[in-house]
This record gives structure tokens, C-alpha cells and sequence, in this order.
């Protein structure tokens, strides 16, 4: 019996599918993988997380950029985000009691004082000539 | 604790110190007067009735003396010989012709006398006849003596030496100031330099411990005869109060008696030769105030000095 010799250009393409099947299982193991993450790192971020946040006080040294999350394949919520803007502060009437601050305690590094500069003892007497 | 006596004798005023917190140290320091009226009573030419008084005026025979007499003429001996005859006692004459005849408390101001006389150099302390065995002193027919510092500083040293049984002391007898010691808590006693141009700026703060100190100077025991300023250290050269370019000056040395001599002598010479004869000796710190106001200091003078660091 003799089989029929399988042709080249058929092996090519064999084996040129099987590349792609591999890369697809790959990509959706990732996304897989990716989605179960994410879900556990942020589950609350997800749903309530505004899009921008707070910029502190005192200038950050470095540059602040409003990037959306990472990418989740849960987009979620998102889109109803308040994006309103803060009231701002006004004077009030109301007089807040600070607390009394103090002055901090002088630390002398080293364990020692430095020395004030000394004032001249006071004479038990005094030479001259003979009065 | 440092308990202190002032009172007034041999002309001067006198301080005695003692430090040690008992009272008993007290009645000690409130004896000091009456050692010193003692003293003044033996040693005192201003006391016609004084024992000095007495020798002086018994020149060309012998007259045997107290043993306070006796040891404060062995000071003046060793005086002399240390400054090479400048501080000698024989003074006396030249003193009284110089106008300074009498106590300088009582001394007028508008002294009568002659501003321009002769004297000759005065006589060394060598043509007084000491005889140990019989505590007796024979002094020329034309000498007397006076024995101002030398006995100031004596009783200093010696009511010092008296009182350091009882801790620490210091006395000071008319500016010559004997110590006996570091203070009891270690620290040296502050004694502070009097500045002749001006009563109420010291010229510096001498931090001392076991020495003698003393000032001699021109401003103050001072008078005016026919016009003419004189003053009481006697040059034993020319017979007359010295002429020196040195307002004061002030010594510091072992003893009190050291501390006197070397100030006179320094103060006789001149400033250039002075402060030169100051330095050559290492046990001597001194320092000189001129009539400008220029203050020269030997060199080991300064680490006596306060300062703040």
C-alpha cells in the first residue's frame, strides 16, 4: 500500500496554526489572569475611585498626571463619576479652639551644652599702689 | 564661703579673706586689726613712740630690737641686696626733704619746701651694724630708716600665714597681697588691677593662686612741693623721688615681699630696663603702665589674665 507523501506546503501551514493557537491560548491566559488581579487589588477602587485625584498641598516633586486606572476588563463604573468641583472654603464665624503650642526644647546634639560665654567673677580685691 | 575683714592701718586700707564656711573663722579674721596695730606700733615712722621711731632717733648706738623688728630689717636686708641696692629702707632723710615728713593722711597738699634741693645718694643698708647675738642694730650717725613697703608686705605674708591654718586666706595691706592658696572649691582668687587714669575701669583681673602681688606707682602718695609734684619711691641713686616714665607698676611673684621689691625697682629703672629686669627673672610676671596710658607686659604676664574662653 502505498501512502501518499504528505506535501510541503501542508506542513508549512500545520505548523504555522499551531503558532497561532499557541499565541491565542497565551493572550487569553493573560487577559484571564489579568482580569482575576485586578479584581483583587482594587475592589472597591473600582466602583468608587474618582478619575482624578487629589493634588496634596505642598507641590510633589514630581509630576502629577491624571491617567485613568489601570486597565481592568471591568470597566464598571466609571462613567458615573461626580466630577463636580469641591466647594470652596469660606471664613466661618465659628471660633475653633487652637491648642497652645510651645516652643520645642532646645536638643544639643553631642550631650553637651555649649558653654554661654562666662562673665568675669566679681574682685575680692584689688592692687594698687599703697592707699 | 568667703568671709571678709576690711579696717584701716599703716596708712593704708587692709583686707583680710578667709575661705571656709565655719563661723568660727570669723573671730579669726576679726583678730587681723589688732596684729596689724601690733605691727604698726613696732614699725611705724609716723609714731613718734614706735620702735622704729626710737632706733631712728638713737642713730650711732646700739639699740637691741624686737624679734618683729628684727625680721622685717632682715626683709628689707635681702631687699636691698635683690635689686641691687634700688629698695633700701635708708630713704628716710631723703623722704622728709622731699617733703613726706609726716603721715600722708595729715600730709598738705600745699607742702612748704624747697622743690629744687641737693641730697646725696643714700647710704646702704651695709653700714648698718646687725648683731645677731644680741638682737641689736646700730645705724650711722646720718641714716634712718623707713620701712613703708617692705613692712606692708611683711605683715601681709605673715597674717597670711597666720590665718591659712584656717583655709584658704588672702590679705591685701594697702594693694601688696599675700595668698595662700587656691580658693577651697580649686578656683583661683579674682583680684583686679586698679587703673590710675581712671578709678572705675580696671586695668585687668589677675586669676591667682599661691603667690604675692603688689603694685607700686606714683599716683596716689604724691604731693606738691613749691609746684612741684613729688612722690614717695625714692631713686637711692640720686636721693630724690624717682624720674621714671612708669605711672605704676604690678608684680606678681612667689612671695608678697618678691612682688613689692621687683614692682619698685621696676618702676625706678624705667620702663625699658624694668620690664627687661622683670623678664630676665622667670618667677617675676609683671606688667607697666605708662604715662601714656601704653601698657607692657613680661611675657609670662598674660596667663594670669581673665578671659573668657
Amino acid at each position: 500500500m502505498n501512502r501518499k507523501p504528505q506535501s510541503p506546503k501542508r506542513g508549512k501551514l500545520d505548523l504555522a496554526a499551531a503558532k497561532w493557537l499557541i499565541i491565542a491560548l497565551s493572550l487569553s491566559a493573560i487577559m484571564l489572569f489579568w482580569n482575576l488581579f485586578s479584581r483583587q487589588a482594587y475592589p472597591d477602587a473600582i466602583s468608587a475611585a474618582p478619575l482624578i485625584t487629589e493634588t496634596p498641598s505642598q507641590p510633589a516633586p514630581v509630576l502629577m498626571l491624571d491617567l485613568p486606572p489601570i486597565p481592568t476588563l471591568i470597566p464598571a463604573s466609571i462613567e458615573t463619576l461626580n466630577l463636580d468641583p469641591l466647594p470652596s472654603p469660606t471664613p466661618s464665624s465659628v471660633n475653633i479652639p487652637q491648642p497652645a503650642v510651645q516652643a520645642p526644647a532646645k536638643i544639643f546634639l553631642g550631650g553637651s551644652k555649649p558653654q554661654a560665654k562666662k562673665s568675669a567673677p566679681a574682685p575680692v580685691t584689688k592692687t594698687r599702689s599703697s592707699k | 564661703m568667703i568671709y571678709k575683714h576690711e579696717f584701716r592701718a599703716m596708712g593704708c586700707q587692709m583686707l583680710a579673706a578667709l575661705d571656709n564656711p565655719s563661723p568660727r573663722s570669723q573671730p579669726r579674721l576679726a583678730q587681723v586689726p589688732e596684729w596689724f596695730e601690733a605691727w604698726e606700733q613696732c614699725l611705724s615712722r609716723f609714731r613718734s613712740d614706735s620702735e622704729l621711731s626710737l632706733l631712728n632717733q638713737s642713730a650711732g648706738i646700739p639699740v637691741p630690737v624686737s624679734q618683729t623688728l628684727w625680721d622685717v630689717l632682715q626683709v628689707a636686708l635681702e631687699a636691698e641686696e635683690r635689686s641691687g641696692g634700688l629698695v633700701t629702707p635708708t630713704v628716710l632723710h631723703a623722704l622728709v626733704q622731699a617733703g613726706y615728713d609726716r603721715s600722708f593722711e595729715t600730709l598738705s597738699q600745699a607742702q612748704i619746701g624747697l622743690a629744687d634741693y641737693e641730697v646725696a645718694p643714700l647710704a646702704s643698708m651695709a653700714l648698718i651694724k646687725l648683731d645677731p647675738s644680741s638682737h641689736s642694730i646700730r645705724l650711722p650717725l646720718d641714716v634712718g630708716l623707713d620701712l613703708g613697703g617692705v613692712a606692708k608686705g611683711w605683715a601681709a605674708q605673715r597674717a597670711m600665714h597666720r590665718l591659712r591654718a584656717y583655709g584658704p586666706a588672702l590679705v591685701d595691706a594697702g594693694g601688696d597681697i599675700a595668698i595662700s592658696g587656691l580658693q577651697a572649691d580649686g578656683h583661683p582668687w579674682p583680684v583686679s588691677i586698679a587703673n590710675p587714669f581712671d578709678p572705675d575701669a580696671d586695668l585687668g583681673l589677675l586669676m591667682l593662686g599661691k603667690c604675692g602681688v603688689a603694685t607700686s606707682g606714683r599716683d596716689y602718695r604724691r604731693w606738691r612741693q613749691n609746684g612741684a609734684w613729688q612722690h614717695h619711691i625714692i631713686d637711692p641713686r640720686s636721693g630724690k623721688p624717682a624720674q621714671t616714665d612708669v605711672v605704676s607698676a604690678t608684680v606678681i611673684a612667689p612671695t608678697v615681699m618678691e612682688a613689692e621689691v621687683a614692682a619698685k625697682v621696676s618702676l625706678i629703672i624705667g620702663s625699658q630696663a624694668g620690664l627687661s629686669w622683670l623678664s630676665d627673672d622667670p618667677s617675676l610676671a609683671g606688667m607697666l603702665l605708662l604715662e601714656n596710658g601704653e601698657q607692657l607686659c613680661t611675657p609670662g604676664f598674660e596667663r594670669y589674665l581673665w578671659s573668657q574662653a
